[in-house]
């Protein structure tokens, strides 16, 4: 037989579709599937929420606590801020009020946190910070706060929804799309997450109000949180999880303004109730300041 | 060039030629192939399936189409040339990238009468 | 900011790899037009082997890897299912640039034909990193080249 030669001008093998299409149609997809994956998140630690007991609250805490450096500080500085927070609890009558205990660690965070079973814990450079009495009340009332919103649950709930589904995708296979599908609910959590700092400052606020009578301190504790100004437009600014405090700072202040709260002048502000002297950075000039305000 | 009437079914064999025809003409290879990827359904349950033993029927299922869409290609390119059979026909079959697999089907595209 | 570095790295990825697959396509098309003279085929029985002068084993093989957006479209598609067509492109290019090596291998004999071809593919790196990265495929294309007594 002959050979005749012919030149093939259609490519079957290939897909005309341009790839760029095909791209952003897939992050579609799995932006759909996110947002599903997402409600059904919240919708399942919402219901779990309700059915959980104490019990079972107070063995989660054991879980996290161990991870913690020993609480530094004096026992007095430790007691005495103890002791304010049971005297808040017991003259605002709150609810489980013996669960709740302070401790201090020796971290460069200024950070305070609470875990299930109603354990607090401050960081020595936030302690650092306060100026008066009541913006620990504050900040302690803010914790509390979280807690009685079930905010720690509703964490933990979320993360063990968000790790089940994931790892069934890693057995599949899809190991990167789980991580995908992780980042983009990342992003829905973050106005979760702003939403609930912001009922926790208003409960804390309340507290405050009702314990000194007025609500000074509030706003001037939040500040001392953050110390760089970040601007809300730039990604730093939208993906941080605590809202940038000049928001949080306008709608405590909008809430005091609505609610009539007094605000004092600094003079008003009671005084911390134990001497700070165990940090390096603080200067000999705060130190007698504060030795000469103590009182008990 | 003779055209290829519609419904002309195109010969596949394995074999150098076609039984009780003659080779006229003949183009050279022709190829088709399709990269396929499993869903992740699929997966989860061969995964189960592992443990038990037996036909992953998922992947029988996707690697069938895959060959049919691989052999339909092979069809099409030789039909471009002009042929009306392809002989000598070979299968080649490997991984991509974990979860996808290239299906090769290549012969020789002639025209028989 | 590692999701900037991360977008930067895949747009650039896209458009380098969609450049150099044009230009190797348009190269493609130029010699194909050229070897066309020299026909493989996959069977024995085409040639009369009487008529065989000279017979040699010519190969042409291509190392090609696929570049950074290709491997994240092959992971969303391998979650959805279906024709994964970065890789497509890919591979076709590659499997006419091993026969084209071949040809030219032959032509160097001043072969007539190359009968009996077959393809090889390989997978150059490891599956270990559960994915398997970008991929890298050696693909081999191999016959008999043969110069045939004029008639």
């Amino acid at each position: 037989m002959k050979f005749v030669a012919r030149e093939i001008k259609t490519n079957v093998n290939v897909s005309q579709e341009h790839p760029l299409k095909v791209f952003f149609k897939l992050l579609a997809s799995l932006g759909v599937i996110s947002v599903v994956v997402y409600i059904l998140l919240v919708a399942v630690t919402e219901i779990a929420i309700q059915y959980i007991p104490q019990k079972i609250n107070h063995a989660l805490s054991s879980l996290f606590v161990n991870q913690f450096p020993f609480s530094v500080g004096s026992d007095e500085t430790s007691q005495k801020v103890q002791g304010l927070l049971d005297d808040v609890s017991r003259k605002l009558d709150l609810p489980h009020a013996d669960s709740f205990k302070v401790s201090i660690i020796d971290m460069d965070d200024k950070n305070a946190f609470i875990f299930p079973g109603g354990n607090i814990f401050i960081t020595t450079a936030l302690l650092n910070e306060f100026n008066s009495e009541n913006e620990l009340t504050m900040v302690l009332a803010h914790e509390v706060g979280h807690y009685m919103n079930n905010d720690h649950l509703r964490a933990l709930g979320r993360a063990a929804v968000l790790g089940g589904i994931v790892a069934v995708l890693g057995v599949g296979g899809a190991g990167e799309v789980g991580q995908f599908i992780t980042g983009f609910v990342n992003i829905f959590d973050l106005k979760y997450s702003r939403d609930q700092e912001e009922r926790a400052d208003k409960f804390a606020v309340d507290i405050l109000n009702q314990y000194y009578g007025h609500a000074s301190g509030a706003v001037s504790a939040l500040q001392l949180i953050e110390n760089k100004e970040v601007e809300k437009w730039t990604l730093n600014g939208f993906l941080s999880t605590h809202p940038v405090v000049v928001e949080r700072v306008r709608y405590l202040q909008d809430l005091i303004r609505k609610r009539n709260f007094i605000i004092k002048g600094p003079s008003e502000l009671k005084p911390l109730p134990f001497v700070l002297n165990l940090y390096e950075e603080e200067s000999s000039e705060e130190i007698v300041e504060l030795e000469a305000e103590v009182s008990e | 060039m003779d055209q290829k009437k519609k419904g002309d079914k195109m010969i596949v064999t394995n074999i150098d030629a076609v039984p009780g025809k003659n080779i006229v003409e003949h183009y050279g290879i022709v190829q088709g192939s399709t990269v396929r990827a499993k869903h992740v359904g699929v997966d989860c349950i061969a995964g189960c399936q592992n443990t038990f033993g037996g036909e992953l029927k998922g992947y029988s299922t996707l690697l069938e189409e895959s060959r049919k869409e691989a052999i339909t290609r092979m069809e099409q390119q030789a039909g471009h040339l002009g042929a009306n059979a392809v002989i000598n026909v070979r299968f080649g079959t490997s991984t991509i990238t974990q979860g996808a697999s290239e299906i090769l089907a290549y012969g020789t595209a002639v025209k028989v009468e | 900011m590692d999701l900037i570095i991360f977008l930067v790295f895949v747009g650039g990825a896209y458009l380098i790899g969609q450049h150099i697959e044009k230009s190797h396509y348009k190269e493609i098309e130029k010699k194909e037009s050229a070897c066309l003279h020299i026909p493989s085929v996959t069977s024995k029985k085409i040639v009369n082997l009487d008529e065989v002068l000279d017979a040699k084993l010519v190969f042409g093989n291509v190392v090609i890897s696929g570049d950074y957006f290709k491997m994240i479209v092959a992971s969303l598609l391998n979650f959805f299912g279906g024709r994964v067509t970065p890789y497509e492109k890919l591979l076709d290019r590659a499997r006419r640039e091993a026969i084209l090596r071949m040809k030219q291998d032959a032509s160097s004999m001043d072969a007539d034909m190359i009968i009996n071809t077959r393809f090889e593919m390989s997978k150059l790196d490891s599956m270990a990193r559960g994915g398997g990265g970008t991929g890298m495929f050696e693909i081999i294309a191999y016959g008999t080249a043969v110069k045939l007594a004029k008639k």
